[in-house]
This record gives C-alpha cells, structure tokens and sequence, in this order.
C-alpha cells in the first residue's frame, strides 16, 4: 500500500465545461451553464474523498498525499467562476499534501480571459497556463470552429504575464483543412513571437463520433496527406529548435527547464490521480478512467460509488507495465533507459522485446543504444509502428 | 405399405422456402413452436446467416386430412428439402430423385424467376407431381393474380395454384390436403433386392457418416450388410431411423421410406450423393440411375497466414472432407504465399461457405486466393494438361492453345433492363443465343459465357444492372478455345504467383489496369515506394505506385488515456497478422481476391 511518503503523485482535475464543443474534439467535454461549474465542483470534492477510501475497486491514494504537479485540464477549466476554482483548490489542499507541488497548470482558451480571473488562478497556486492557441490562420481557425482570433491569443498572454505567470504554453494544430506549409510555417512564426516558455504541436486526428469524422466521411475535409503532414511536422521541428526550444516530445517543444514535469509523469509510466469526467489514472500499477456521461458520473458520486468506466479498468502486471513503460517512454526524445526499467520492473525490455526490437532497428525506426532507446527521426513520424509493437492488453 | 408421400420444395431463392417448410413441420405437430428455433431445416450456422440451404435434409411428418377424400387417414410425409444453390444442382437432382412430386413455390411479390424455372424444368425433367404454390399473400405489395398468370404459362391452372403466407400460416392445411391429394404415393417392391439413393449425408462423431437414403425397392434393417454400388464399400447397418426432425431409431426402412442409417462409413468420400445402397448378399444388378461423381468446377488456393499453422488447416480440410464430398483439395506451393492446399469447389458459393466455415469452426487465419476454373491447355507436344491454377501455365514457347470452360446461362429480367444485361454478357464474351418474351412484362436471355467470366463479379453486376430484378440460372457447357493469357502481378518487382490470373488477351490491358489500380486500393501503404505492376508475357501493361507511409503517429496519449490508445495500436497489429508477408510487403487478404472485383465499378 501507498504510504503518504511514497512517491510524489501527480494530479489530473477535469472541467469538462465549454462554452461551444469544437467539431474536431473528443474530449469529455460538456456545455457551460450558469451555476454548472459550481455544482460539478462539488461533485469533484466529493470524488476526490472517495479516492481516499480503502477497500474500493481500485488502488486508494492516502490522505495527505504529497502531490508534485497538479493539472486542470477541460473542457475549459477557464470558464468556471474563479470562486468555484477556489473551492476547488482549498478542498484538495485539505486532502493532498499541495506545499510541495513544482507546477500547476490550467488551460485556457484565449477568448473572454479576464485579467481577475488570471489572477485568481495565480493566488490558488497556478503557475503555468495552457492556451489553446491552435493556428494564427483566420481561416484555419474558423475550420476548426473556433471562437477566437489569433489578436486574443496575443492578448491571453499579455495577461498571463501581467498575472504573473512565468511559464506559458501554446498549443498548436498542423494538419488542418485547407492547411499548408507555408500558413503553418506564419503559426509557428506568430507564436514565438509570443515568447511562450513552451510549445506543444498536435497533428489532428480526426476522431470516429466527431463532427470532422462525419464531414470526412463525407469528403467535406481537405485535409493535408500525410506527406504534407509529415512537411508540416519536420518544419516545426526545425523552425522550433533554431529559436530555441528544445524538442522533448513528439509533440512538445520547450525552452531549457521547461519541459512540463506533469506530462513527463505520464510519459514515464509514474503514477498519476485522475479526478473528474472522463479522468484517467494510474496507481500502484493499476489504470482506470472514470466514465465521460456526466449524468452517471454525478448518480455514482452522490451515491458514494467510484464513478468508475468498467471498460477502461485493468490491472497491468509487471509485463503490462513495461510494455507501457516503452509505448510512453519512447514518445520521449530522449527514448528510455533498460538499467531503468530493468531496476523498475525487474525486467529489461532490450531481452524481453529483443526480437521487436532488432526488427525495428532495422527498418530505421529505433535507435538502440548501449543503455538507452529511442525512436529515430523517421520514427518519429512513424511512431504507431514502433509502439504497436508494445500495445500488448 | 403405408400412406406415404415424398416431396420436396423448390423455389428461387428467398421465395420462402424455409419459413414454409418450418409450417409445415409446425402444423403437422412435428415440432411445436417453441421447441423450432427458426427455419430448423436451416442447421449450418453458416447457412442460417446466409438464409441459404447448402445440404439437403429431410424430415418425416405426420397428417391426418380433417376433410376431403382421404379424411381420417394417416399419411407420412417425407419433406426433403434441397440446397438452395446453382452450385449444387447435382445434389438438388439426387434429392428431386427421391421424391414423387415438389411444391413449385413463387413469390408472390416477385413471380417466376430464373431459378423457379431451372427447378420447374428439373422437376419435370424426374417425372415429378408439381402443385404450384403462391407464396408471401400477406404482404402489401402482393400481386398473386400475376404470379397465378405466370404459373398459368407454365402450364398449370388457375385453381391449380395455392394461395400461402408461410409466415402468418395462411393456406397451410389446404396446402398439406393438396400434397396428400395430388402427389402420387411412392411405388416400388418391399420384396425386391434392396435399392435406396443416397441423397444427402452427414458426419457424426460416434457413428461416422450417416447417409440420408429413399428406399426404392426392399427392406433395410439394423445388422443387414450393405454395399454402395458405386463407391464399392461394404458396411454392417448399426442402426436405421427416420427423421422428425431429430433422429429416431425404427427397427426398419420399407420401400418407399426416407430415412436415415448408420454403419461406421469413415468419410463422405465412400459414400457419394446419389450412390445406391443394396444388400452385399443379394444385391440388384445394377446401380440406381442418375449417379455422378463430383466434379469441383472452380479451384482456389487456401493458405495459412501463419506457416504453424498449415497441419491446422489440413486436418481441417480432412474433418471438411468427411461431410463434404464435393470438396477437394491437395498440397500446393505458392512462392508467394509458402505451403498450403489447392482446393476444389462446385462453385463461388461453396468456396465461400467452406472458407468462411474454416475461418469460424476452426479459428484459422487464411488467406484464399483467387479461384480459377480448369482450364485445358494443349502442347505443342500434342500433350494435353488440365490447368487449375494459373501460375501452373506452362511457359507461352511450349502452348498451342487454351481452351477455357463454358457455360449456358439463361437470365430472366424486366424488359427495361434487356439493354443492360446484354451489354453485361457482351462485355464478358458471351455469344447471344436467344431473347424471348415472357409474360408479366420479363424476357428471357440466354448467353454463352466463358465460367471464368461469371466468376469475376458476374452476379453483382448483373443486380446492379437491373436494380436487383435480374435472376440467373447457368450450367456447364462444354469447352472452347480461347485466346488466353497469363496475368502476371509484380508487387515491388517480384511476381506474386498466387495473384496470377489468366484472361482473354484483348482484354489483358484494360483487367491489369484495374488490378493494380484495386491492389493499391486494398494494400496499406508500407514504409517503402511500392511498384504495383500487371504483366503479359515479361511485359508490364499497368503499373501503380503505393506511396511510402510518411506519417503515422498519434499525436498525444492525452490525460494519460493510455488504454484507449493502446487497444488502437493492439488492433492495429492484429490486422497486419493476418496479412501474408510477400517480399517484404504485408498483404492483407482481401488483395488476393481483388482480382474477382475487376469488372466494372458498381
């Protein structure tokens, strides 16, 4: 069992609240109403009570855990009242042991960001701000059915900075409809030119029940292939690194000492608490997600019962955890250690994959090192073929 | 003897054949409601979910008329029901043989259809007692006045027709009177030598190959010893039975029965459709008419996807055998796909039944190629070879000429879509014998194609053609020689034995180049340019080029929703594991059918 001076946890808090749904999202995400938010809040207090509990289906956490990052994530964590957030964070502060935490980030959408709302977010211990800026494109941001324009992206972060914020993130779409290099290329341009501590690239994927599934199907999308895709990305990585951001993820670039410290706990395979509608975790060897229909999310808390997604609980193993051990840790540039895992895990994945392994160094995909692996420039592009190889259920 | 009556149904497909036979089974107190799970004498899995029969059965029912000139009487009624399928027309000639008259069943949405008058013609063709039967009355788009006219031109009369909705029960008591009062009893000589027809026949584990017979002449009983006069074997009956429709024992078959019996027979291979069972001590001298041993009309290679699992495969193809005659097959090499089997067919729709029942019953991973008719291919030499494969065809210096299997087909369409059918069968070499008029508005075609050209989409096209009106009905006719090719596929230079086709030369261009074109479509992408290339004698004709795979990533595993993305990945690799690794490309199987969907864009 956990004890509280066990290593740090990470915490993941979800505020599903939007004031639109993006017809390209996938994410538990529901409607903001006046009062909603409130009401949630409560219900995630209550949650995160039930975490606490022994005896549950899943792994508890103990009562004053120190946490090392926090994350609200959404949805946009923004649009719920800056009281309701306050609550939140007191009524975490009185279960988790939050003195210790090294980041703490929200994200935001760039519309309607009030400057008291920013500071708020600073006073209850944020630090670091998430903006989902997505393209500077006009075009490519109606495309996606965004509510903004790249001039309030510009003013999210004048006001972040005024709050005091010192770490700022952009998120960033390529491979968008109607996308091309060169508009990706004025993207990447416009948001350096932000300062952002951190940039993250998403390419888009275009989910089955999504609205752009269905346009897609239909043929409405034009979407770049995945050669102009795979422009897009090598574009962004070069541009990127000669102003200065190191690549250290796929998709995640950062100034020196700015790698998010809570993504790299995913991406390590360490052990993370998930809070909220559709929130994931993973403790003690054991992953699970709560259910993303928030009517059954809200019957099961209030009834006491863990509002648990049966399909997405399941007890790895010391096999299953190196395998997704390798599937996360090579996302990292830097690739993993076998003396690490092998010391984790009791297993060292350059013998346990060894025939994987070999097969993919040979086609390029994976560099094998003396201690280390790691995905090569080409797999990174084609990371899907290296880790399927490690998706063992 | 008692009161018996032997009869079958025929029908076009869908016209109801099943849901009648369940009525009657259901009527006559042979199995009551519950006890049925729908259409009963549909048992393969397979077949239910196709709505189709592949193998005859056969159950014994008992009625006794309320009214009328035989009211009171018991008679047994013996329904052998028989493969929906022109693929099976031989089995469907052993079953009509051991019946005395058949209920012509139509549509009554739909009318006559090519089927129905292949069936009414066969029927005829064994001398047996027809009563036409309208069926599916209960719908709203009904025109059984039509369908009652359209019978009329074949013959019967007006009142003669029965009027029956197998699904609410309409007309059933009148139906079971009419086969009582019309279908003639069986006649035949309890005192002669034994004489019963195999129509059918089972596997059972315990009992081995129990055959399904009609008793002609004589009397089979538990203990008699009997030989099958074609196949030559000689067998100790261990048990006789009837069917209602499970299997019941009796002490013994009389002529003019159906039945059942067993006697320890190993493998449907030793007792053939349409064989006679007599008595080895006192045997007829001579064999039943009507036998014909089976010959598989369109062969296919059947590989395992994974080289462990090619002993798997064989003893399930010798487990398939032993229910199976028609089913064929020996051990094969592919330089492409590595050791697996040449397996023989009747045709199209029992390679996919078998392939499909393989896949399911056995939990195998195999890749089919594409089928191929025999074709027969004389040598300078003067040396004459029967080619089932077209990777086998000896090399162009040393033929003469290839002569391909033909056949007559007849279709029978809405006179709108004359036009359309015609273009079809042109644009698949047939030659045009004869177009005439029916009633009802329909005419009747009849083609001479090549079979290999049916094969190729044929029945697809033609439904697409005639918006689903036209029916097809064809049998084998012979040989002729042809102009013909070897269509050679190079997938990243190497050529690709098992996607060998061989096709009429002018039309050798225009076929590679939808080949590659389905390939590039069905094959996913690698991390390589691969070259897709159709040749003709060393000479490439079409080419594609499957562009490298440049980006395939997942752009983040968000909030740490690991599972959801891994079971992607998971599914992702399972798919490549059913793929044939050729070279070093993955081809997954539907590619090795593409050939089959070469004809025109649906």
């Amino acid at each position: 069992m956990r004890t509280p001076a066990a290593r740090p946890l990470s915490l993941y808090v979800h505020l599903p609240f939007c004031r639109a749904k993006c017809p390209y999202c996938d994410f538990a995400v529901a409607l903001y109403r006046p009062g909603r938010p409130e009401a949630y809040v409560e219900l995630l207090v209550a949650e995160a009570e039930l975490a606490l509990a022994e005896g549950g289906p899943v792994p508890a956490v103990p009562r004053g855990a120190r946490v090392a990052t926090v994350f609200f994530g959404g949805g946009t964590p923004t649009v719920s009242p800056p009281e309701a957030l306050r609550r939140l964070a007191s009524e975490l502060a009185r279960r988790f042991d939050l003195s210790g935490v090294r980041e703490w980030t929200v994200e935001a959408n760039p519309e309607g960001l009030a400057p008291e709302a920013l500071s708020a977010l600073r006073a209850l211990g944020a630090d670091r701000l998430s903006i989902g800026a997505q393209t500077a494109e006009p075009g490519e941001l109606r495309a996606l059915g965004r509510r903004h324009l790249w001039e309030d992206v510009e003013a999210a972060v004048r006001g972040a900075r005024r709050a005091g914020f010192g770490n700022v993130n952009l998120d960033l779409m390529f491979g968008l409809p109607g996308q091309t290099v060169a508009s990706w290329r004025r993207t990447l341009e416009a948001a350096v030119a932000l300062g952002p501590e951190h940039v993250s690239t998403y390419g888009l994927e275009v989910e089955p029940g999504t609205p752009f599934y269905a346009f897609r199907e239909r043929g409405l999308l034009d979407l770049p292939d995945d050669a102009a895709q795979a422009e897009m990305y090598e574009e962004a990585r070069a541009f990127l690194r000669a102003e200065g951001y190191e690549q250290y993820e796929i998709s995640n670039f950062a100034r020196p000492g700015f790698a998010s410290r809570h993504n790299l706990v995913y991406w390590d395979n360490g052990d993370y608490l998930g809070l909220g509608l559709g929130a994931h975790s993973h403790v003690d060897g054991v992953r699970w997600g709560n259910t993303r229909n928030l009517r059954r999310y809200r019957e099961s808390v209030v009834q006491g019962v863990r509002p648990l997604d049966p399909e997405a609980t399941e007890v790895r193993g010391p096999a299953g955890e190196l395998a997704d051990a390798m599937l996360l840790g090579l996302r990292r540039l830097r690739g993993v250690s076998r003396r690490v895992l092998r010391r984790r895990f009791g297993l060292d994945p350059g013998e346990v994959f060894a025939a994987d392994l070999r097969e993919l160094a040979a086609s390029g995909l994976v560099a094998l090192g003396k201690d280390r692996i790691r995905l090569t420039r080409k797999g990174l592009l084609l990371g899907n073929l290296v880790f399927e190889r490690f998706a063992l259920g | 003897m008692p009161d018996i009556r032997n009869f079958c149904i025929v029908a076009h497909v869908d016209h109801g054949k099943s849901t009648l036979a369940d009525r009657l089974i259901e009527r006559t107190g042979t199995l009551d409601r519950r006890a049925m799970s729908e259409q009963v004498l549909d048992q393969l899995e397979v077949e239910r979910e196709r709505g189709i029969t592949v193998k005859a059965q056969a159950v014994r029912m008992l009625y006794r008329p309320s009214r009328g000139p035989s009211a009171g009487r018991e008679f047994v009624l013996n329904l052998i029901d028989t493969p929906g399928h022109v693929d099976f027309s031989y089995e469907v000639s052993r079953a009509l043989a051991a019946c005395e008259g058949a209920l012509l069943l139509v549509d009554a949405t739909q009318g006559v259809e090519a089927q129905t008058l292949a069936n009414f013609h066969l029927a005829l063709d064994h001398g047996l007692a027809l009563v036409p039967v309208v069926n599916k009355i209960d719908l709203p788009n009904a025109d059984p006045e039509r369908a009652r006219r359209e019978l009329g031109e074949l013959g019967f009369l007006p009142d003669e027709c029965l009027l029956v909705s197998a699904k609410e029960g309409v007309g059933v008591e009148e139906l079971l009177d009419a086969i009582v009062e019309r279908i003639p009893p069986p006649a035949g000589d309890p005192g002669a030598p034994l004489a019963a027809l195999i129509f059918d026949s089972r596997y059972d584990a315990y009992k081995g190959v129990v055959p399904y017979v009609r008793l002609f002449d004589g009397r089979l009983a538990r203990g008699d010893r009997v030989r099958l006069m074609q196949s030559g074997g000689e067998y100790e009956v261990t048990e006789v039975g009837v069917f209602r429709p499970q299997p019941v024992p009796v002490d013994e078959l009389v002529a003019g029965e159906v039945g059942y019996f067993a006697a320890a027979i190993r493998s449907a291979k030793e007792c053939r459709v349409g064989d006679t069972v007599t008595h080895a001590d006192r045997p007829r001298p001579m064999p039943l008419p009507g036998y014909r041993p089976a010959v598989p009309m369109v062969f296919a290679g059947v590989y395992p996807v994974s080289a462990e699992d090619y002993d798997a495969l064989r003893e399930a193809l010798e487990r398939f055998q032993l229910n199976d005659a028609a089913l064929v097959f020996e051990p094969e090499t592919s330089a492409a796909l590595g050791f697996g089997f040449r397996c023989g067919f009747l045709g199209l729709l029992h390679m996919e039944v078998v392939s499909e029942r393989l896949a399911r019953e056995f939990g195998l991973d195999l890749v089919t190629t594409a089928p191929s008719v025999v074709y027969r291919v004389r040598l300078r030499s003067g040396e004459v070879r029967e080619i089932d494969n077209p990777a086998k065809l000896p090399d162009r210096s040393l033929v003469e000429a290839i002569a391909e299997p033909m056949v007559l087909a007849e279709v029978i369409a809405p006179h709108e879509f004359v036009g359309p059918v015609m273009e079809l069968c042109q644009g698949r070499r047939g030659r045009f014998l004869a177009l005439d008029y029916l009633g009802g508005e329909r005419a009747r075609l009849s083609y001479r194609l090549p079979l290999a050209e049916i094969m190729f989409d044929f029945f697809d096209q033609l439904k697409s053609r005639s918006r689903g009106y036209a029916t097809l009905d064809y049998r084998p006719d012979g040989y002729e020689e042809g102009d013909l090719v070897k269509l050679e596929v190079l997938v990243a230079g190497e050529p690709v034995d098992a996607l060998a086709t061989i096709v009429a030369r002018g039309e050798a261009e225009a076929r590679g180049h939808k080949l590659v074109k389905q390939l590039k479509e069905l094959i996913p992408r690698q991390q390589f340019d691969v070259a897709l290339q159709a040749a003709v004698g060393g000479r490439v004709v079409a080419r594609e080029t499957l562009r490298a795979l440049r980006k395939d990533v997942l752009a983040k595993c968000y909030g740490g929703d690991v599972t959801r993305k891994r079971k992607l990945l998971e599914r992702q690799r399972e798919g490549k594991k059913r793929m044939k690794r050729v070279g070093r490309v993955d081809i997954p199987q539907e590619a090795f059918l593409a050939v089959l969907r070469t004809g025109e864009e649906r």
